[in-house]
């Protein structure tokens, strides 16, 4: 975080410390477009933990500073198909938002959702997603084993469909982004 | 009849819970809010082997045809992946991708200001109970 309020006030740091700065971002950047270059969904994520939705919002932050920064339209491309899994690109066909899409969450691990009577959900909440470890097994039946599939859309299940205030802040920058440049 | 019917359909809905078979998602996998008329447009066709599609719009008339390109299994998912990108399209409307043999898409919108309902959304999420 504080390296990317750094990134937006380049021209006033010290001019070698904001090239340095630059061009680490930048080959950070870089290798997350490799990686979503070379895996089918289009995203720079094969490992799927405890929140794995907000690795892939945080990746495509870093790529908004990338673009924010140069200008390439790659990097913009790159914040894009990351958004467009959190949407339903993806191998569970959830779009992982609450309240929005075709298929979205009907019932996250969100006590005031669960218990105020209204079927759906708060809208707003990104829940976590796939999660291979899936620590919740034991209250929780999995319908599948493969990492990127390991998600139950229902209550009990903690460690894939979780609502967090860190989960949803690289959200609110990505779609506040997006807006902003289209 | 209609009882006849009824009990069929019981039946079925009985060994549906029964089998306990996982939930097959649509194979069709897209941004279910949409895409901007000037963004990158993808999506991904799951375990289905399939030679082009076609972007229909909301007079059912085809709009864009393009070819699925094949991305081979993808580990981590278990899938066979094929891509298709229909970029070219732009005009804002709501569409649905049509695939030979597929059901189809859920819809979609290209539309300028597409998250601004998520957008805002995910921000008064803050000011609720986590």
């Amino acid at each position: 975080m504080g390296f990317h309020s750094l990134l937006s006030h380049l021209d006033e740091l010290d001019p070698d410390y904001a090239a340095s700065l630059k061009e680490k971002h930048l080959k950070l950047a870089d290798e997350i477009m490799q990686k979503i270059n070379s895996i089918p969904y289009e995203i720079a994520l094969d490992l799927f933990e405890w929140g794995s939705n907000s690795d892939v919002l945080n990746q495509a932050m870093i790529l908004a500073y990338a673009h924010m920064i140069t200008g390439e339209q790659k990097y913009l491309d790159g914040v894009i198909k990351n958004t467009d899994y959190v949407f339903g690109k993806n191998a569970t066909g959830y779009s992982f938002l609450t309240g929005f899409g075709s298929k979205p969450p009907m019932f996250p691990h969100h006590r005031p959702s669960g218990a105020d009577g209204i079927g759906e959900p708060v809208p707003g909440f990104i829940v976590g997603g796939p999660n291979k470890y899936k620590q919740d097994r034991f209250g929780v039946e999995y319908q599948f084993d493969d990492p990127a599939r390991s998600y139950e859309d229902v209550q009990a299940s903690f460690a894939s469909n979780e609502v967090c205030l860190n989960w949803n802040a690289p959200a609110v920058f990505v779609l506040g982004y997006l807006e902003k440049t289209h | 009849m209609k009882y006849f019917l009824l009990l069929i359909s019981l039946q079925l809905s009985f060994f549906g819970l029964m089998s306990q078979s996982p939930e097959r998602p649509n194979p069709i996998r897209l941004n279910q809010i949409g895409y901007y008329p000037t963004s990158a447009k993808n999506f991904v066709l799951a375990d289905v082997q399939a030679k082009s599609f076609t972007v229909v719009n909301s007079k059912n008339k085809r709009v864009f045809k393009g070819e699925l390109i094949d991305k081979g299994t993808w580990e981590p998912s278990g899938e066979r992946i094929m891509l298709g990108n229909f970029s070219g399209l732009k005009k804002p409307g709501v569409y649905t991708i049509s695939i030979e043999g597929v059901e189809p898409s859920y819809q979609f919108e290209i539309k300028k200001g597409l998250y601004h309902d998520a957008l805002d959304a995910s921000i008064k999420s803050f000011t609720i109970i986590y």
